[in-house]
């Protein structure tokens, strides 16, 4: 596997920020970049010319990380040649969130399923129910077959988000790749490090990802409560308090629930992922260490299976809520993340609006997480 | 404008912001605003926590009266149960005592049916004999009437016995008014002289007259005077020898009148003393004096007295010993 990073900013526009060049072509090109910029098909013609043979994702971000660098409004580059893995590709377009389980469906079928080791989801960020895609994918994936990902960003203004394959990225997008062959180690790992305070409150009202009441009450009002003046910025204030949701159908599992939306007329909250009625939840609070710790485990988590060998790339998706809480001090998770890995490996990602990966690096089974840092670790021996 | 700790610090140690070398502002605009940053994390923070306990506050207010409100309902109910368990408790008393009295009215039917058939064979086999005997010559037919009269008689007796019995077990219809008992007991006293008379028996029958004014009594007199035979009769059939002596007292505050029927007969045990008056029991001795019996003279006797707003005693020292049979009726006003 051989990598080449570049970076565009408006001050500096391209520049290469790897040291290897690749004489190779990549067989596969990820852009995550801001949305406006992945939208301009300026940007897009100019990634083309420079691989005009690669398979180039695009992918609109609520921050990118390039190296230990988080940017806002910028294009952090990676392509990848890989000697001896095959990928291979799949897009679909989800009509709204309720085509979420088939769009899964969808995706998973259009891959080959022989030699499949590993699939990389990248889905719009809005439009979509992530439990109802990650179910999707599993039932229609071999169960041997990890999945991991992200639901792509929008700063933090939520109101598009785009994702393209070999094409300008567009909203209502998801594309899947898949990675063939058994020379590619796949790691990956998922931390949160949030913490919950408070009483645990009954969903009482939801429709799929949508929360309408807890304990009777509207649980719109419940965060305007909290939030105080900090309201008026919802939706994006309302990833400083997190939802840990526990199903108890589910063995009490929990998962991190944030919030991707706001309806004033029907006091409403639209989540990542499913809110299902008799569910339990809490709120959750930043803890700037246990965040930081969160990321530092994540990547623990995500070398695990590669042995004492260094992965060559990491792909860092962390969700948005993070970057709003930790605000200047966000690159610290990202250092912690590269202490872990080490010095030599690529590093890439985005600060997303939903992570996709199994809870644990023995496990297969894909999971929908919130405010977690994510990472899929890459080594092609 | 930087964070007020900034410029509390650049005064204390370079003696104002604005000795700051203008390409440090960068640096302390960064610090300035990370301080900043987290005044307003904290402020978050704090304001969560305040509303978060207030939250917790209202729970464990609402929890602590939800607590005393299940405390109470738990003490109604528990007194609920105990009301319940009380009345259960009562019902299973009345229950076994009406089971009790079920047991003994089944008892009942079936020595009622018993005695029935007792009663009514003897008479109708002596019929029958009669019958037989007449048929083939040994008796005449003039005699054989004579049995067959004696036995139809003893049969209605019988069936007259039961009726009456049935009547006071169910709604009896009383016609109380004042009456006088004096003719009624000379009528009885009269009649069973000729019965003495007729099993040559030797008994005599006296009525003692008492040194005081027999007053009133208020009684239905048709179904008393059956008392008054019933006694008498019982006073003859149970003494083969010796004397029936009948007395007047006033008793309970000469609120009633007292009737003794004294006899020399067989009496009766302690024992027999708790059953009789019970329907169809009868003593050992008396059956033995007295076989054909039916043990519901004294039932009757006893539940037309206490119709009548009256009460029947029964004495004897024992065996063999006589017995004293009495009743009282409220004297009228």
């Amino acid at each position: 596997m051989k990598i080449e990073q570049k970076l565009w900013t408006k001050e500096t526009g391209w520049q290469n920020t790897s040291l290897e060049k690749l004489s190779e072509k990549p067989q596969l090109v990820l852009v995550f970049g801001g949305r406006t910029l992945m939208e301009d098909e300026r940007y897009f013609k100019e990634i083309r010319s420079l691989y005009p043979k690669s398979h180039i994702i695009e992918c609109s971000t609520a921050g990118e990380v390039l190296d230990t660098k988080v940017r806002d409004n910028s294009i952090a580059l990676t392509a990848i040649f890989f000697k001896k893995t095959k990928v291979k590709f799949a897009e679909t377009d989800i009509a709204d969130i309720d085509d979420s389980l088939a769009a899964g469906k969808r995706l998973a079928d259009a891959l080959p399923q022989k030699g499949l080791v590993h699939a990389m989801v990248f889905s719009d960020g809005l439009h979509v129910n992530g439990t109802s895609l990650v179910e999707g994918l599993n039932n229609n994936l071999p169960p041997t077959v990890s999945v991991t990902g992200g639901l792509v960003g929008d700063g933090a203004d939520f109101k598009k988000t785009v994702v393209g394959l070999d094409h300008v990225a567009m909203e209502s997008k998801i594309v899947l790749i898949g990675f063939y062959g058994s020379n590619l180690k796949i790691g990956y790992g998922s931390l949160g490090g949030w913490d919950t305070f408070g009483v645990e409150r009954l969903i009482t009202k939801s429709k799929g990802n949508i929360l309408y009441e807890l304990d009777d009450k509207p649980a719109l009002e419940l965060y305007k409560t909290y939030l105080g003046d900090k309201a008026k910025d919802l939706p994006s204030t309302g990833l400083l308090f997190p939802l840990r949701l526990r199903i108890k159908e589910d063995k009490n599992r929990e998962v991190v629930r944030t919030i991707l939306g706001i309806d004033e007329k029907n006091q409403s909250m639209t989540f990542a992922g499913d809110m299902p009625e008799g569910g339990h939840v809490a709120l959750m609070k930043a803890n700037f260490e246990r965040l930081i710790d969160g990321a530092s485990g994540a990547g623990n988590m995500s070398i695990e299976s590669l042995g004492s060998v260094a992965p060559q790339l990491a792909i860092l998706i962390s969700c948005i809520g993070r970057k709003l809480v930790l605000k200047e001090r966000v690159e610290e998770e990202v250092e912690a993340v590269r202490e872990v890995i080490g010095q030599q490996t690529a590093m890439a990602g985005f600060y997303s609006y939903g992570e996709l990966c199994p809870s644990t690096p023995t496990e297969k089974q894909c999971r929908l997480h919130n405010q977690t840092m994510t990472i899929t670790t890459f080594r092609e021996e | 404008m930087l964070h007020r700790i900034l410029q509390r610090q650049a005064k204390k140690f370079i003696g104002g912001v604005e000795n700051i070398p203008q390409k440090w502002n960068p640096f302390f605009d960064a610090i300035s605003k990370t301080y900043l940053d987290f005044d307003n994390d904290h402020a978050l923070l704090d304001r969560s926590l305040e509303l978060s306990s207030k939250e917790f506050f209202e729970n464990n207010r609402l929890l602590r009266e939800a607590k005393e409100g299940v405390e109470k309902i738990v003490q109604e109910r528990t007194k609920e149960l105990e009301y319940e368990k009380k009345r259960v408790e009562e019902a299973n008393v009345i229950i076994k005592e009406k089971n009790k009295y079920l047991e003994v009215a089944i008892n009942a039917k079936n020595d009622f049916i018993r005695i029935a058939n007792h009663q009514l064979n003897t008479p109708l086999s002596i019929m029958k004999n009669a019958y037989s005997m007449v048929c083939d010559g040994s008796l005449t037919a003039e005699k054989g009437v004579e049995y067959w009269g004696s036995g139809l008689k003893r049969i209605l007796q019988v069936v007259e016995e039961f009726w009456t019995v049935l009547e006071l077990e169910g709604e009896v219809k009383l016609n109380i008014q004042k009456n006088s008992i004096i003719l009624a007991i000379k009528n009885a006293v009269e009649d069973s002289k000729k019965v003495i008379a007729t099993n040559k028996k030797s008994l005599e029958i006296i009525i003692n007259e008492p040194d005081f004014k027999i007053p009133f009594v208020l009684c239905d007199i048709k179904r008393i005077n059956n008392v008054i035979y019933n006694l008498i009769d019982n006073a003859i059939s149970y003494t083969q020898k010796g004397m029936i002596s009948i007395s007047y007292q006033m008793v309970e505050n000469n609120k009633y009148l007292k009737v003794n029927i004294k006899d020399t007969g067989v009496g009766f045990t302690k024992e027999d003393k708790e059953k009789i008056g019970q329907k169809f029991y009868r003593a050992k001795n008396a059956l033995l004096s007295h076989p054909d019996g039916s043990g519901i003279g004294l039932y009757i006797s006893k539940s037309i007295i206490e119709n009548n707003k009256g009460k029947l005693f029964y004495e004897s020292e024992g065996e063999n010993k006589g017995s004293v049979f009495s009743f009282i009726l409220p004297v009228a006003d």
